[in-house]
């Protein structure tokens, strides 16, 4: 089999595609992407982890036969990018890959790509259909919350559920957590049950997804979920294990209700930060008067007053929060729309709301010891 | 010579420092609600009988007059961080006991700044002029003549022993004061006939060793006035480990494990009583052939908790277990990244069992204080060879 093949195209195609590929396996072949060819002009690259894998379409191919070639990453990135030609031409030969341009000429030696694992593709299942730009901004809003590591729940992740119309997003550290609806376009019935995605596939579409117009199709199995795009297939494994009851951890009686414009919110808090350390995480915020006014001290480093004028005029109310956790959702969020803080009290969690039905609920630190 | 400093009333002084319509006022700080007690009582309050660890609702029925103010322990931190640097101007040699008590050792001080008295009185002065608190001093030999002579005098206090006037102190003193006498021992020496210290003293000693042990003899010691401890400067640890080489090399798994939980159970109890929290985990494995290996884990939310540093614990040795190939002949557990924050991050989902389990901690140092680690183990650590 001999191809040739746009450079550019290619390229590109390898670099969404070297994501997926893991830095080190027990399996030395996952170190490489596959490249099927199954047409005179139509092309697939592959890679996986098991765990991960994607389906890229390529175009700009011209095949003499369908086949298939395996391509080691870290030589073939780096082939593609130091050569100069608008085309290469890959050819199978004897125990490997031949890779030429007009003046250049590799030959890799790779394993069989008969042995490179199967990467799942769509089908015709029935799939939902969503809006690539409600999807990726359902995925900026909640992933940055997914606990790092827990031994407990299966944090690590964030939830997928249905309601009506609509697919939520849920991730925590079960220090604060995030969620996130959008609409949705349900294949059929609206699906039952609860689906925990890592949060290595949703940053690999966030880096997939660039025209927010776009469609994406999505499958959800008990065991694995696929995302669709006009070039690209996603296949991940889902996360196996509990995920808490998240909506118990929503206050249930509300005494205040502040409402804040999150720009110059964010600012004061970022102030507020910055006389803070491990030891003295808190910032203490007091919401009075028509006024917020935030509070930090730490050892060594001294203390900071900011304050800023809000629509509030309910009962006075103080908290305490780590700024780092405020920050995280603040930053994800349109600086000109406004959040209403949801407190039932100083002990216990409250929620910041906005307008889309983004919630995001923060524990309050306590100084008690 | 050895200065013992105790703030008077500290928490309840600095609050009627900072708010002045609460000067010459019955003061309790402490929380209100149902179970709260009592962390402070200014000398208004204890004139009715307020004592500090009292339930808040008993001082309120002595008291009813009494104001409650919630404590506001970031301030007291700051200030025992001013009397720290205070302290540190006398002497290198302070060992603080809490956020109100010092130990400082001030033999050295003398060639350049004076008698003993001297210092002590300059040292209650420049606490005044800084804090706008008042402490009382105590000077003597030893530690422990030392924090009796400042309890004398409280509140306001300044006392000072010369060594040759030690005895003459203790002597009159009831034996209760004798650090080492509780609960368990006072109706001991009662039933011996012996009420004051000096009683103690012109017993043989080896009738109280007959009756006490070790106690007995400890006992005597400090009614000569002798107490062999010194002031030890607490330096910021960066770990809080202990470790045990066995008598016999260990190969069985439950055998280890349970060593392994012991160890851990006394290490958390030292970080406690320190109070520390902790964000790293080691356990240390010697084998046989003295080949040694350490394994560690981090997280990212300080703790002090007994069940969470286990678990982080467990499952470095679980990983490690499985690898055995000899016998063990010492293993060892430590804390590090130790930490000690003002606030602590509420959980979204485990708040019940945090605060339970926090609880629980807190009831088995409770005892542990009194009857020794031993009083109260996890169960599995009885599958300790040859012991318990």
């Amino acid at each position: 089999m001999k191809l040739t093949c746009n450079r550019e195209g290619l390229s590109s195609a390898f670099q969404v595609a070297s994501g997926v590929v893991p830095q080190r396996s027990p399996r030395p072949i996952l170190r490489s992407v596959k490249l099927e060819i199954d047409g005179p002009n139509s092309g697939t690259l592959l890679a996986t982890d098991l765990e991960l894998g994607i389906r890229y379409s390529i175009s700009g191919i011209e095949a003499d036969s369908t086949g298939q070639l395996l391509l080691p990453i870290g030589e073939s990135m780096a082939i593609i990018r130091e050569m100069n030609d608008p085309t290469i031409s890959l050819r199978v030969a004897e125990g490997g890959v031949i890779l030429e341009g007009a003046t250049s000429r590799f030959e890799l030696s790779t394993e069989d790509p008969l042995q490179f694992p199967d990467v799942p593709s769509m089908g015709d299942e029935p799939a939902h259909k969503i809006k690539a730009g409600i999807l990726t901004n359902m995925i900026r809003r909640t992933a940055f919350a997914c606990a790092s590591e827990n031994s407990r729940y299966a944090l690590h992740s964030v939830l997928v559920e249905f309601e009506e119309s609509r697919m939520k997003f849920v991730a925590t550290d079960s220090k604060r957590l995030a969620l996130m609806p959008g609409p949705i376009e349900i294949a059929g019935e609206v699906p039952e049950g609860t689906w925990l995605l890592p949060p290595k596939v949703l940053q690999l579409l966030t880096r997939v997804l660039q025209d927010p117009e776009e469609e994406v199709q999505i499958v959800l199995h008990e065991n694995d979920a696929l995302f669709r795009t006009g070039k690209v297939t996603i296949y991940t494994r889902l996360v196996e294990g509990r995920f808490p009851r998240y909506q118990d951890v929503f206050p249930s009686e509300v005494k205040y209700r502040v409402p804040l414009p999150v720009g110059q919110f964010h600012a004061v808090v970022r102030q507020s930060r910055i006389l803070t350390n491990d030891e003295s995480r808190g910032v203490d915020l007091r919401f009075a008067d028509g006024e917020v006014r935030l509070q930090s001290r730490a050892a060594q480093l001294g203390q900071s007053e900011v304050k800023m004028p809000i629509g509030y005029t309910g009962d006075p109310v103080e908290v305490t929060y780590d700024p780092h956790l405020l920050i995280d959702a603040l930053k994800v969020l349109d600086p000109e729309e406004e959040v209403v803080l949801e407190l039932p009290d100083s002990k216990r969690a409250s929620v910041f709301r906005t307008r889309d039905d983004y919630a995001y609920v923060v524990a309050p630190l306590m100084r008690d010891r | 010579m050895i200065i013992h400093v105790d703030m008077d009333a500290f928490y309840a002084s600095i609050e009627q420092r900072d708010f002045p319509e609460l000067r010459g006022q019955p003061v309790l700080v402490g929380g209100v609600t149902g179970r709260s007690v009592v962390c402070a009582a200014s000398y208004e309050a204890r004139r009715f009988g307020c004592r500090s660890a009292m339930p808040t609702k008993e001082a309120l029925r002595r008291c009813p007059d009494a104001i409650v103010r919630r404590p506001r322990f970031a301030v007291y931190r700051d200030v025992s961080r001013q009397l720290q640097e205070i302290y540190h101007s006398f002497t290198p040699l302070v060992e603080p006991l809490s956020l109100d008590e010092a130990f400082l050792d001030v033999t050295g001080s003398v060639a350049c700044m004076g008698t003993p008295e001297k210092i002590g009185k300059d040292l209650k002065a420049s606490i005044l002029e800084a804090t706008n608190l008042v402490a009382s001093v105590g000077i003597a030999p030893v530690k422990f003549v030392a924090k009796m002579a400042s309890d004398h005098g409280k509140p306001d206090g300044f006392v000072s022993i010369k060594p040759e006037e030690v005895l003459n102190f203790l002597s009159p003193l009831p034996v209760s004061r004798l650090w080492g006498v509780g609960k368990m021992t006072l109706p001991r020496l009662h039933g011996m006939g012996l009420r004051t210290i000096e009683d103690v003293r012109r017993q043989p000693l080896s009738r109280l060793e007959k009756e006490l042990g070790n106690l007995g003899r400890h006992l005597w010691e400090l009614s000569h006035g002798r107490d062999p401890r010194t002031v030890e400067p607490d330096r910021d640890p960066k770990s809080i480990s202990h470790e045990e080489t066995f008598d016999d090399d260990l190969s069985d798994r439950e055998v280890l494990l349970a060593e392994l939980h012991a160890l851990t159970d006394e290490v958390c109890l030292r970080l406690r009583e320190k109070n520390w929290l902790a964000t790293t985990a080691t356990v240390k494995i010697r084998f046989a052939d003295f080949t040694t290996i350490t394994r560690q884990t981090a997280w990212n939310e300080p703790t002090d908790q007994t069940r969470l540093l286990w678990e982080r614990v467990r499952d470095l040795w679980n990983v490690e277990q499985g690898k055995l190939k000899q016998s063990v002949r010492l293993l060892g557990v430590g804390f590090s990244g130790l930490k000690r924050p003002e606030a602590r991050q509420i959980s979204l989902f485990d708040e019940e069992s945090n605060t339970s389990d926090r609880r629980i901690d807190q009831a088995i140092d409770e005892v542990r204080k009194r009857f020794g680690i031993d009083s109260l183990r996890p169960a599995d650590v009885l599958r300790r060879k040859g012991r318990s």
